[in-house]
């Protein structure tokens, strides 16, 4: 069987809820009608049999009654006074028929009271009938009464009465009494059901009624208010025991209330605390997040936001059926920057360099730092033509120089472009494109360039070139050419700078500025100035043993003094060299020179105390201190071509030369000048008293055969004008 | 004080005997035989006493007798100035007492009357012959006229004696018709009106039954005058009775005597009666 439940939280609760009251009278007026129901029933049964046996009994009577009289009339064949007997007696309430038979069953009497339902029922249905057969048919109704009397005569059977009485009457009768007696009962029920309801809810519903008020003020926290105590039975007991109860759930409530207000302070303290510490928490993650997500130099949006973006920038241009451009820019002379000025300084530069491209771009657009120098912009919605316009506005705003703590900075970018979706439909394909593009830019110094497959091979070519330079080493596939250093006050050959070539097994001859770069950028320039130093103190034994008092000039990167592992291998190097050392020259760009780093200047002054000259190369195109340079143990300093080419047409480099020759020789440094490539260049330079000069005038970068070559012209034609 | 209390029981007793059996010049008594039942008689022929009384100018009282024996007593002692009889009785007053028929009833519509043989018509009788075996019911004693002299007289002239027979009475004619009916009896002799009567064709189906013989028109009953009323009284009696049907009081006044009228009548017209009395119960008056 199903438990079902009546809890308060239950829905039969609510849906069965029956009040107390209502159950009891439902009770009572359930045994009032099962009682009264049963009483009426047994009245009925009694009075129906006493109606119908009063109703036997009045036929009896009126039977024999009519057998009594008719012997008479039947011996004298007065069939009339026997009809008139009949007819009578068929007009008594209740007789539906009387008839007088013979012996024989012959009918002795033909009156039939049509007016009587019965009789009129039977006759009129369809036939021929007789006395006989109508008086079969009133009996066959089961509410007839069929009672038969003899008629006898001195023992002489003379015919029978046949009397038939209908119960309907009397059944009728019966059930209006029944009905009668039903309404009256239901009129008691009520008035009883009413009147023991009316006590009951005096007596007892009232005071459960209190007590259940009471237990409302109790849910409702009100434990001020007792019940009253109506009466001294159960009831009353139980409104004792419930105020005391509430007496001690009071007092109970007060102390936990007590409790409670303490236990909300200390809450209160805690959320407080917890709130203050998740404020911290949602900043802090605030800030990761910003962190994760931005430079944190320049405050731009981070490589991974870039992508983000540009993931976005993708959809949305689908969605919208429009282009957009992803930019990659670097800055030109940024390395420059950073190695001469320090990072502080080229920090503060990229901070502004951002901020300038922040200010000259659309809300919508975004820029973000890459890494290093390198910048991305995406514009949304903006095709080839409008990014040109970008890109010149972009380029331009780099013309005004960046003042970084009192030193106007000068810096150019380069600027790739590649439009979605005609460059690329992925974010890797366009960045790709864009830093193709953006090469392409920078080596042809045009400011900006438009992704162009056709310059995708250089690219490719540059990629390709990374990969073999791996083996370069191992394939041997390296070489080092001479060019040769003269002094220009006797115009004696006295240094060759060792300068590496390339040959590509499928290229050929390649470059230094194509693949020096590029070695930077991977690593493999450790390896390379390695092998190039080996190298060199191999031509320098060479040279030796064939006579050749010549010096050796080997260019190091700004890598290779910051890195402590090359350093230290270098160290090694010149220690398991050290006769030639005094014959050693390390050139050293002037930003490496220049870079605020204690740890390069540590380097070159470990290598100065192994009596190693350090020159520093293509100088006046960064911005050397004076006061550093200065206080840095360099030998000489190296005048960039730029200025020693341009001197013969441009004052300014003119000045700039002279200046550094005086400078240097103040310092007491020698200075050499690069980029010599006329015979007047080279008298002004003498003129200068410059010290030292190289150039295309003097000699190319020779093989090794044809630097022995020219060295020995040199030395020739030298003795013969002694001569 | 003896002489006293039987004084005052004579006055009771006398007090006690009806008025109407008290002959007395001042009152006309009108006797019918017991045709029918006492209460319905007196209700019947009461309006037609009254109205003889108004134009007699005399009190006529109704009498009739619960039996022919009683009524036959008051003609015997003419204590009837008119008597309505049935023809049996008057031929053998007329005879006896010198009573003188002044009219004879007409009903429905005929002043003549034919004895009757009734059976059922599920029967297989054809004629009364075939009847002999049978059992027979009369209407009334052997001095009914209509009931039991006619109809008899129809059984002889078939040849059928009494013993032929077995003989039954009903108090009445209508009975004897009922006592066929109900199977009591093979036939019944009787008038030939009696399946006409109301009181029998009221009470069952009278299609069911047959005259299987009907007698000669006979002068129906008669109303006679009593031996010492004079010519002159005879007349305005006869005269008041058959002009009955020609007022709308008369005509009422037949209805309820379940007359359709009074026709005059003689002597002459039951010698045909006194024959077929002869015949049938070898009296000769």
């Amino acid at each position: 069987m199903k438990n079902i439940s009546a809890k308060p939280d239950s829905p039969f609760y609510h849906k069965w809820k029956i009040s107390l009251g209502a159950k009891f009278a439902a009770l009572v007026a359930f045994i009032l009608v099962i009682t009264m129901g049963t009483v009426a029933t047994y009245n009925y049964r009694i009075e129906n049999s006493l109606s119908l046996e009063s109703l036997y009994s009045k036929g009896r009577i009126l039977g024999k009654f009519i057998a009594s009289v008719s012997p008479q009339p039947i011996l004298s064949y007065d069939f009339s006074t026997l009809n008139d007997y009949v007819k009578k007696a068929s007009h008594k309430e209740d007789i539906i028929y009387a008839v007088i038979l013979s012996p024989d069953n012959d009918n002795l009497t033909s009156y039939l009271n049509h007016d009587n339902g019965y009789i009129h029922s039977a006759i009129e249905k369809p036939g021929q009938y007789t006395i006989s057969d109508i008086v079969n048919l009133v009996n066959q109704d089961k509410s007839v009464i069929r009672m038969t009397f003899p008629i006898i005569l001195e023992d002489q059977n003379l015919g029978m009465v046949e009397i038939g009485i209908s119960r309907e009457r009397i059944d009728s009768l019966s059930r209006k009494q029944l009905l009668k007696l039903l309404f009256w009962n239901v009129i008691i029920i009520i008035f009883l059901d009413i009147c023991i309801y009316i006590i009951f809810r005096r007596s007892t519903l009232q005071p459960i009624r209190e007590l259940i008020q009471g237990s409302d003020r109790v849910a409702r926290g009100d434990l001020e208010h007792k019940v009253a105590v109506g009466a001294s039975d159960e009831l009353g007991t139980l409104t004792i025991s419930f105020n005391e109860m509430i007496g001690k759930l009071n007092t109970s409530t007060r102390e936990k209330d007590q409790a409670l207000t303490e236990l909300q302070e200390l809450n209160k303290t805690l959320e407080f605390h917890v709130e203050k510490r998740t404020q911290e928490l949602k900043s802090a993650n605030k800030a990761l997040k910003h962190i994760a997500l931005h430079d944190e130099l320049t405050g731009l949006p981070n490589r991974s936001l870039i992508f983000d973006r540009l993931i976005q920038a993708i959809r949305m241009s689908i969605r919208r059926q429009e282009p957009f451009t992803i930019m990659m820019m670097d800055l030109d002379r940024f390395k420059d920057v950073n190695d001469t000025l320090g990072h502080d300084v080229g920090d503060e530069l990229l901070k502004d360099v951002g901020t300038r491209l922040k200010n000259s771009l659309r809300h919508i657009d975004t820029v973000g730092r890459l890494g290093g120098d390198e910048f991305a912009i995406i514009l949304p919605g903006v095709g080839e033509e409008y990014a040109i316009t970008v890109a010149n506005k972009l380029v331009h705003i780099f013309n005004e120089p960046f003042e970084q703590n009192g030193i106007s900075l000068s810096i150019g970018t380069s600027i790739g472009i590649a439009i979605f979706p005609q460059h690329g439909d992925d974010t890797l394909t366009l960045l790709k494109r864009a830093d193709v593009a953006m090469y392409v830019a920078k080596n042809d110094n045009c400011g900006y360039f438009v992704y162009d497959v056709a310059e995708d091979k250089h690219s490719t070519q540059r990629l390709a070139l990374m990969g073999d330079l791996r083996n370069a080493i191992q394939n041997d596939e390296l070489v080092l050419h001479y060019q040769p250093i003269i002094e220009l006050s006797s115009g004696n050959i006295i240094r060759a700078e060792a300068l590496v070539r390339w040959i590509h097994p499928v290229r050929g001859l390649i470059s230094p500025v194509d693949f020096i770069p590029l070695m930077e950028q991977t690593g493999f320039i450790n390896m390379l100035s390695q092998w190039v130093l080996n190298s060199a103190f191999r031509q320098q034994e060479l040279m030796s043993s064939s006579g050749y008092k010549i010096g050796l000039a080997v260019n190091l990167s700004i890598y290779n003094l910051k890195d402590p592992e090359f350093a230290e291998k270098l160290f090694e190097l010149l220690e398991s060299n050290k006769k030639h050392l005094g014959n050693l020259v390390l050139e050293v760009t002037e930003s490496a020179v220049m870079a605020d780093s204690d740890y390069v200047t540590n380097t070159i002054s470990r290598l100065k105390k192994m009596k190693v000259k350090i020159s520093i190369d293509d100088f006046g195109i960064g911005y050397s201190s004076l006061s550093r340079l200065k206080k840095l143990p360099v030998s000489e300093v190296k005048i960039d071509k730029s200025f020693v080419t341009g001197m013969l047409t441009n004052k300014d480099d003119a000045v700039i030369v002279k200046s550094t020759i005086d400078l240097a020789h103040n310092l007491g440094l020698k200075v050499v000048a690069e980029g010599v490539e006329n015979q007047e260049s080279m008298d002004i330079l003498i003129a200068l008293g410059c010290d030292m000069a190289q150039g295309i005038h003097i000699a190319a970068p020779l093989e090794i055969e044809q630097f022995f070559d020219f060295v020995t012209k040199i030395q020739s034609s030298k003795r013969k004008s002694q001569i | 004080m003896k002489t006293l209390i039987l004084l005052l029981i004579a006055v009771i007793i006398s007090s006690l005997i009806p008025a109407r059996s008290v002959a007395t010049d001042d009152i006309f008594i009108l006797g019918v035989f017991p045709r029918r039942n006492y209460t319905t008689t007196i209700k019947m022929f009461t309006p037609l006493a009254s109205y003889l009384s108004r134009k007699i100018g005399r009190k006529v009282v109704v009498e009739t007798a619960p039996d022919f024996k009683t009524f036959w007593a008051g003609v015997t002692s003419s204590r009837y100035d008119l008597v309505h009889l049935n023809q049996y009785q008057y031929v053998k007053a007329k005879y006896l007492y010198g009573y003188r028929v002044i009219a004879k009833n007409e009903e429905f519509g005929k002043s003549t009357i034919s004895g009757a043989m009734v059976t059922r018509v599920d029967s297989n009788f054809k004629s009364v012959t075939d009847l002999k075996g049978k059992k027979i019911i009369f209407g009334g004693g052997r001095s009914a006229m209509m009931s039991y002299i006619m109809p008899t007289s129809l059984l002889r002239r078939a040849g059928l004696e009494k013993k032929d027979y077995t003989e039954k009475f009903s108090n009445n004619p209508p009975n004897a018709a009922l006592a066929v009916f109900f199977k009591q009896a093979d036939a019944g002799g009787t008038g030939n009106i009696v399946l006409q009567l109301p009181v029998v064709n009221k009470q069952i189906d009278t299609k069911t039954l047959k005259y299987l013989a009907v007698g000669k028109p006979m002068a129906h009953l008669p109303w006679a005058v009593k031996k010492s009323t004079k010519l002159q009284e005879q007349k305005k009696i006869q005269e008041i009775l058959t002009s009955l049907n020609k007022s709308e009081e008369g005509r009422r006044i037949l209805k309820i005597s379940k007359l359709t009228g009074l026709v005059t009548a003689t002597d002459a017209e039951y010698d045909q009666h006194r024959r077929v009395i002869r015949e049938v119960l070898g009296e000769k008056y």
